[in-house]
């Protein structure tokens, strides 16, 4: 059984100041948004990600790589409890291993300005704290207010994330996309 | 007489006296406009009035009250007699008036003489409501004593949420070669005296620190997607040798990754920025939340500094196209080869940074306006590697 989730934001923060991803990650790597996942004996939530290649040019729209690295993260605690190299086990193995996924863009980005980014990114935040303490419950056991908050997790998800990251992160845990799929 | 003069605050620019002269008419010294000019500039200060409002509703005034009348009287009579005289002349063949002409010349001496009266008549009412606004000044002075703190708490008190901004841009030594003797600066220690000769303010010189010009012949674009780290520490390691190209982006490339330093792509983490130069015998120096005088202070003792930044920030590129969780992250690395600093009434602030960016095909030497180069800086929480490269 899970503690209490610590907020996405803060979590985000802890993470971004945690030595794995402070000092072991390359700067032009990006954390993926958080898939819920459950752990050995499927007692324990936790959330795994992937570390991703952004490289920004002048003038170029900025080249989205493989996912080279994936962890996972207790989210009651801000703590890694792995992190994965995918050299060695890749999580998204049966994914054509093109070096280049993609191409962020400013006519395809889901917002157009630093704070249209902000509070879409904080309200996909506060869609996880809604999420997360029902994460895969049956359909009977979510109240209407609660398959609400499904169905806006996954609203604001598909709005935040790169059609062509979209793979990966199913890649990360399919059964939560399963799972949300179902409930949203 | 309130009109335009009285209904603005300039009427608050008078607490302070005047100069004597310029209070009895007298022409006015050079020395005492400029008093009165840093007195106008106390007042704007305390008044928050824009330079603009004061400019608009005091200088004509305060030029009408000073010489400018007077000169321009001087001048008319002269003209006036100048031009009597040709006139004569030119008619007549002497100076002598005619007595058939007299009426004329006489009606149009006294129509200008008329206008300088009036022109005198309004300066005297001007004046007369300077008077008027002293005293009511001196009226509020007695009954609102609290709106009349004395200067220097005054701006203390306004200046106090500012003060981590400003001790962020204002540093001081410029080579503090012993902390302990460095001077101690108080911030406000030209505020206390004011008002100030307004020449003193422009007292300032500007200096570059590091050798930016210098630095930029070892400047190249990086030819990997994610090299950047490594090409800085190469750019270095070639100034070092004092030769364009002593070191090899690919080579350096094979070398961090065969020692785990670097990942197969060339992207380096944060904690191995440094280590190509150490394996050189350079020795180097990480540090996370650092200050930008202290970058500077650095600089100028000839240490290197690799920084880790928000490209697109630094680049001008916005808004930033985002991907992920991440808050505000860093996302490339840049050799930081000098700063421009501007010593002012005993305090130096950094102006800008001079970069050399190996991402940016017109990075060769770049200059960077501080409050950018810190926005960008920021994503990394203001992560530098030091390159101290006279400790081996």
């Amino acid at each position: 059984m899970n503690g209490v989730f610590v907020p996405m934001r803060e979590l985000a923060e802890r993470v971004r100041q945690h030595p794995v991803r402070r000092d072991w990650i390359p700067l032009e790597y990006r954390t993926s948004w958080w898939v819920p996942i459950f752990g050995p004996g499927n007692e324990r939530l936790y959330l795994t990600a992937f570390f991703y290649p952004v490289v920004a040019r002048p003038g170029e729209p900025s080249r989205v790589g493989r996912p080279q690295l994936a962890c996972t993260l207790d989210p009651t605690t801000g703590q890694f409890v792995e992190v994965t190299d995918c050299s060695f086990r890749d999580f998204a193995f049966h994914l054509p291993p093109d070096p280049v996924v993609g191409m962020l863009t400013a006519e395809q980005a889901p917002a157009h300005s630093t704070e249209g980014w902000d509070r879409l990114r904080d309200e996909l935040y506060t869609a996880y704290d809604a999420l997360l303490p029902v994460a895969f419950r049956d359909s009977a056991e979510l109240t209407a207010a609660q398959q609400e908050a499904v169905a806006h997790f996954n609203g604001v998800f598909e709005r935040v994330v790169e059609p062509f990251l979209r793979p990966y992160y199913e890649a990360l845990n399919p059964a939560f996309f399963e799972w949300l799929r179902r409930e949203a | 007489m309130t009109s335009e003069f009285g209904a603005a605050k300039s009427s608050d620019l008078y607490t302070a006296e005047l100069p004597a002269n310029v209070e009895s008419g007298e022409v006015p010294e050079t020395s005492d406009l400029y008093v009165l000019d840093a007195r106008i500039e106390a007042a704007q200060v305390e008044l928050k009035c824009t330079t603009d409002e004061l400019t608009e509703l005091i200088m004509p005034r305060a030029n009408e009250t000073g010489s400018g009348v007077l000169d321009n009287l001087s001048r008319f009579c002269d003209q006036v007699t100048e031009g009597i005289a040709r006139f004569f002349s030119s008619l007549f063949g002497s100076n002598e008036l005619p007595a058939d002409n007299r009426d004329v010349a006489i009606a149009r001496i006294a129509e200008r003489l008329q206008l300088e009266r009036e022109h005198f008549q309004e300066l005297q009412d001007l004046r007369s409501e300077l008077s008027e606004v002293r005293v009511r000044i001196r009226e509020l002075q007695e009954s609102r004593p609290d709106l009349f703190l004395p200067q220097s708490q005054r701006l203390r008190d306004e200046l106090s949420p500012v003060l981590d901004v400003l001790r962020e841009f204002a540093w001081t030594p410029v080579v503090p070669t012993d902390p302990l003797s460095a001077p101690t600066i108080d911030h406000f220690a030209h505020r206390d005296t004011l008002p100030r000769p307004a020449q003193d303010v422009m007292e300032s010189r500007t200096l570059i620190v590091g050798d930016p010009a210098g630095d930029a012949a070892y400047w190249h674009q990086q030819n990997g997607s994610m090299t950047c780290a490594i090409v800085d520490q190469e750019m270095i390691l070639d100034k070092l040798a004092g030769d364009p190209g002593a070191a090899d982006e690919f080579q350096l490339v094979q070398e961090a990754v065969s020692k785990g330093w670097a990942r197969s792509d060339g992207a380096t983490s944060p904690a191995y920025v440094g280590y190509l130069l150490q394996e050189r015998g350079v020795q180097t120096e990480a540090v996370s939340h650092e200050r930008v005088y202290r970058l500077a202070e650095r600089l100028a003792s000839g240490q290197e500094a690799i920084v880790g930044v928000r490209g697109e920030i630094l680049w001008g590129v916005e808004p930033v196209l985002e991907s992920g969780s991440d808050l505000n992250p860093a996302n490339h690395a840049i050799w930081v080869t000098g700063a421009t600093v501007l010593e002012r009434n005993g305090v130096t602030e950094v102006v800008s940074l001079h970069v050399n960016d190996s991402g940016d095909p017109n990075g060769r030497g770049r200059e960077v306006p501080v409050e950018q180069f810190i926005r960008a800086w920021t994503a990394s929480d203001n992560y530098v590697v030091y390159a101290l490269p006279g400790k081996r």
